[in-house]
């Protein structure tokens, strides 16, 4: 029996595994797909949890109602991937080898690699990354009452690049309900130019954020967090205060991946951003956030690389040329 | 409805989307060409850069 073996069971990886398992005959494959729980989060609805549109009933599911029969689901925290012996090694249930192994473990937040954020975080610093973040910033906006609204992303690449500016519109739809949008400034401080990465959104989302009276603070590159004082401070030397700060911190791929010697210093791992292989890995695949390809990292380009793979994979399968190139976009 | 009342299209949209990445997308259904499409897209200003 042949062995396809899935890392992470989020969006990229349940697609693969229900692609895969379409294609590949039960009585020659066998499909395994390891993660470290039985949580499937809907990401996009993170965003709305803080203002109360989205409730956990809505946006949490189980990861194991989303895969088709035929697929094994094992439940346990990775430790080690090993191309070289292929294999992966997980923390209870033992060690996996494989024919073909697809990576799909995403990227997640750390506060604690900015210094002064992972103290300060929680004592009037939120972030909506997480659910359990998500969770705890609806109670801090529920008992704002007034002051300076700090919205910042540390720096790039992160998840959703638009989602920050998103947070900050509800912001402002959010206290206007509340009747106390004149109490509240809002601030959007960002390490880019301008509002966003391309320069026709930017035109259009700047006129937005005047509209709705959002000020921006572009190319601030954030190096401390004092919540004594309540002052971000960037590397420049510039100061922001606020009242309250919803941070965006540095976005790091999977550790394991780091600990396996396998990604580069942030976590995520070189592969040819056409193919989505790491050099000289035949049958190693990459798709999603976990990835160093230059593109956003949102589950609409999972999605499209995951058509990129499910044909190439096929073809690597079959002995034919893989002709499928990713082109990293997400719409 | 109240929320972002000139973007209502826009809620719309996210609501459906949520039910499609549910119902469809994990599912692993193929929803068009992976390659990006072009309608509609400043390509003048890509090449400028």
């Amino acid at each position: 029996m042949k062995k396809l073996v899935i890392l992470g069971a989020g969006c990229g990886g349940t697609m693969m595994a229900n692609k895969m398992r379409k294609h590949l005959d039960r009585n020659e494959w066998n499909i395994t797909i390891i993660d470290k729980d039985n949580i499937h989060d809907y990401q996009p609805g993170y965003l709305f949890v803080p203002f109360g549109i989205n409730t956990e009933r809505e946006i949490r599911k189980t990861k194991r109602e989303f895969l088709k029969p035929g697929i094994d689901f094992v439940i346990s925290e990775l430790v080690n991937v090993d191309w070289d012996k292929q294999q992966v090694t997980t923390a209870t249930r033992g060690t996996f080898s494989y024919d073909i192994l697809i990576m799909s473990t995403g990227c997640d937040v750390r506060p604690e690699e900015v210094e002064g954020l992972g103290e300060t975080w929680g004592k009037d610093v939120y972030g909506y990354y997480r659910f359990d973040h998500c969770v705890d910033l609806k109670k801090a906006l529920a008992g704002f009452e007034g002051g300076k609204l700090v919205v910042n992303i540390a720096e790039m690449p992160i998840k959703c690049p638009v989602a920050p500016l998103e947070f900050a519109f509800l912001a402002d739809w959010y206290f206007h309900t509340r009747g106390i949008r004149d109490k509240v400034e809002i601030e959007f401080v960002t390490p880019l130019t301008g509002a966003f990465t391309k320069p026709v959104a930017t035109a259009v989302l700047t006129s937005a954020c005047e509209q709705k009276n959002i000020k921006i603070t572009p190319n601030f590159a954030l190096g401390s967090v004092d919540g004594e004082r309540k002052v971000i401070s960037s590397y420049d030397g510039t100061e922001v205060d606020y009242d309250m700060l919803v941070s965006i911190p540095p976005n790091f791929g999977s550790q394991v991946m780091i600990d396996s010697g396998i990604s580069d210093p942030m976590g995520y791992i070189p592969v040819d951003k056409h193919t989505l292989q790491p050099k000289d890995r035949p049958n190693v695949w990459v798709l999603g956030d976990g990835t160093n390809v230059p593109t956003s990292k949102a589950g609409a380009v999972a999605h499209f690389q995951a058509d990129i793979l499910e044909e190439n994979i096929m073809a690597y399968i079959n002995g034919e040329a893989q002709h499928a190139r990713s082109d990293g976009h997400a719409l | 409805m109240g929320l972002l009342k000139d973007t209502e299209m826009n809620h719309i949209s996210k609501l459906l989307f949520k039910w499609a990445y549910f119902n469809l997308l994990l599912c692993g259904t193929w929803l068009g060409p992976p390659a990006m499409q072009k309608a509609g897209k400043r390509l003048s200003m890509i090449k400028k850069k």
